[in-house]
């Protein structure tokens, strides 16, 4: 998986990202005094430009998640939330600022709202979609300012015990078999998950562990934002499945390119891993 | 005074006091020798080590190697090694008569340290202090406590009391007890514990939360609402928690409901006469009553 200048999570940030095709994220100026408001989801981020300083705040709003679900307003006139309120310091800012969606940083464990078989000698492609996070880049020189979940997702834990294990984020899912069926939404970004199941009994999908850290993030034109897909295949008579990150984007996000790189690079394309890692 | 000078010179020049002065260059070098030797077989090794073996390790090597140059300096002075054993053995008798305690806490503090119950970091409880553990020597365990205070544990109590290693596992349990009054609907409260967990980032969505009906209390419904968070939240998601619940129970018209006493006189009896009156009669009757005689009618 070498895409050119992927630079794990700085990989969109190397290249200039045109704003408003069709999402959030993009290259924007602000002169000074002025301020930008970005309503993501149900979240409101606030940035302010100083002679030597960027004010970032950002607060969840509690607004209802009416689709389209984001708004970009520059210059705005209201005033920063005096919660999560951060600044971030320069010797003397520059107008251009880069906002870029990213995966989350540890892996998200989805759970299907109900109960999800893939019968013996089948298979099936679901989509199921993660957490983004929102990363403020400066540009001139271009430095990493802030980083924070657009909706804060829940902790969870997942291992055998509450002894062994590790943390992840906690995840639903409707495990839709066509992307027809999906809602867009702005601030979460979809993974078509393909499981094959050659063993003689069916495989039982209570939870999904997906590997987002090692994942990149494509934007469609139509303002989505989709992973590669990731197969898990299980092998006849094994406890065991292999993993695979097809390289690219996924084939439905058409005329996808690529926004951010993966935060933690695979060693190999493909692994294998116990089931109980991967499905709980 | 010149006798003095003279007889400082003619010290000076003699064997015993060249002999005193090489010791002390030895025990000079030694200490100089033990801290470096250590420190550098401690970075050597450092990465196979936990913070308290590599504690261990290098007190073990510090104090052999400056035992051996003390030992060679004694003997530079003059004294005779085997004499000196042997006044060892009889001194380490009378020693250990005299410091049973002592000993006692320095077994204790190899067995400590063998178990590995806890390491330097974690927060434990002993007794009825709890901190985090600062150094676990020979003789002692230091903690910190929360609100920075330094505290010495002999080895010895640690031993023979229950120690709880609060941050041995990275997730724990958080217990809220809970009480609702007697009308309320079990379900209902259920549902609205469990929306409260699932709207709180910090409480772990796996291991599920869980609810417990403990009993019928005196004034309440006992209940027990247990959430699973990562063991660095504990005080942030249990605080969270309480005031969730409290804001969650108002919003949906449950009622905590505080300690209260009904007074019941009985079946065969003929129920307890109540009067409702004003503010300005009642304090007409306090102060009637004030003037009645002991022994008087009861008014209420």
């Amino acid at each position: 998986m070498d895409y050119p200048d992927s630079r794990g999570i700085a990989a969109g940030a190397q290249s200039a990202i045109s704003a408003g095709r069709g999402g959030w994220w993009g290259d924007y100026r602000l002169t000074l005094g002025e301020a930008g408001r970005w309503r993501v989801g149900s979240t409101d981020i606030i940035v302010t430009r100083t002679e030597k300083e960027w004010r970032v705040s950002h607060d969840e709003t509690g607004l209802p998640d009416a689709l389209p679900d984001f708004s970009v307003e520059i210059p705005y006139g209201g005033n920063l939330s005096p919660v999560r309120f951060k600044r971030y310091c320069f010797i003397e800012t520059n107008e251009n600022l880069r906002l870029l969606p990213a995966l989350a940083d540890r892996f998200v464990v989805t759970r299907p709202f109900t109960p999800f078989y893939v019968l013996p000698n089948q298979e099936a492609t679901i989509f199921a979609s993660s957490p983004l996070w929102a990363v403020f880049w400066s540009l001139n020189p271009l430095r990493r300012m802030d980083e924070f979940p657009i909706i804060r997702p829940s902790d969870t834990w997942f291992g055998p015990s509450p002894m062994e294990g590790e943390f992840c984020y906690a995840s639903r899912t409707n495990c839709f078999l066509s992307p027809e069926d999906l809602t867009l939404r702005s601030h979460r970004a979809l993974t078509p998950v393909r499981i094959i199941n050659h063993a003689s009994d069916s495989l039982l999908l209570e939870r999904i562990n997906l590997p987002v850290t090692n994942l990149s993030l494509f934007a469609a034109p139509d303002g989505s934002l989709w992973t590669e897909q990731i197969v898990f295949e299980r092998r006849s008579g094994s406890l065991s499945a292999d993993i695979r990150i097809m390289e690219g984007p996924a084939a439905y996000a058409h005329g996808a390119e690529l926004v951010c790189g993966p935060r933690e690079r695979m060693e190999k394309n493909m692994m294998v891993k116990a089931l109980s890692s991967i499905f709980g | 005074m010149d006798e003095i000078i003279a007889r400082l010179i003619a010290f000076t020049r003699s064997d015993l006091a060249v002999n005193i002065f090489k010791a002390l260059i030895l025990v000079i070098i030694g200490f100089a020798v033990s801290r470096l030797v250590s420190a550098s077989i401690m970075r050597a090794v450092r990465r196979y080590l936990d913070a308290q073996q590599g504690m261990l390790l290098r007190k073990v090597i510090y104090y052999l190697l400056l035992s051996l140059f003390v030992v060679s300096a004694l003997r530079e002075m003059g004294f005779s090694l085997g004499a000196l054993l042997g006044a060892a053995g009889v001194f380490t008798v009378a020693i250990g008569f005299a410091s049973q305690t002592s000993a006692s806490n320095l077994i204790s503090g190899i067995f400590l340290i063998g178990e590995r119950s806890f390491q330097i970091g974690d927060f434990i409880k002993v007794e009825d202090t709890t901190g985090e553990v600062l150094s676990i020597d020979l003789l002692s365990v230091k903690l910190r406590t929360l609100d920075n205070l330094h505290v010495r544990i002999p080895n010895e109590t640690m031993i023979k009391s229950e120690v709880t290693n609060l941050t041995k596992f990275p997730i724990r349990r958080v217990d809220l007890k809970v009480g609702v009054a007697y009308k309320e609907d079990i379900g209902k409260v259920r549902r609205v514990l469990l929306s409260v967990a699932d709207k709180n980032p910090l409480c772990l969505e796996e291991p599920k939360p869980r609810f417990y009906f403990l009993g019928f209390g005196d004034s309440s419904l006992d209940l027990q609402f247990s959430v699973w968070v990562k063991k660095e939240n504990f005080l942030d998601l249990r605080t969270s928690m309480h005031e969730e619940i409290k804001a969650a129970f108002d919003r949906e018209g449950i009622e905590i409901p505080f300690p209260h006493l009904s007074i019941y006189t009985g079946s065969v009896t003929e129920p307890m006469p109540i009067a409702i009156i004003n503010k300005k009669k009642m304090t007409e009757m306090v102060e009637d009553e004030q003037t009645l005689p002991q022994g008087g009618e009861n008014t209420l």
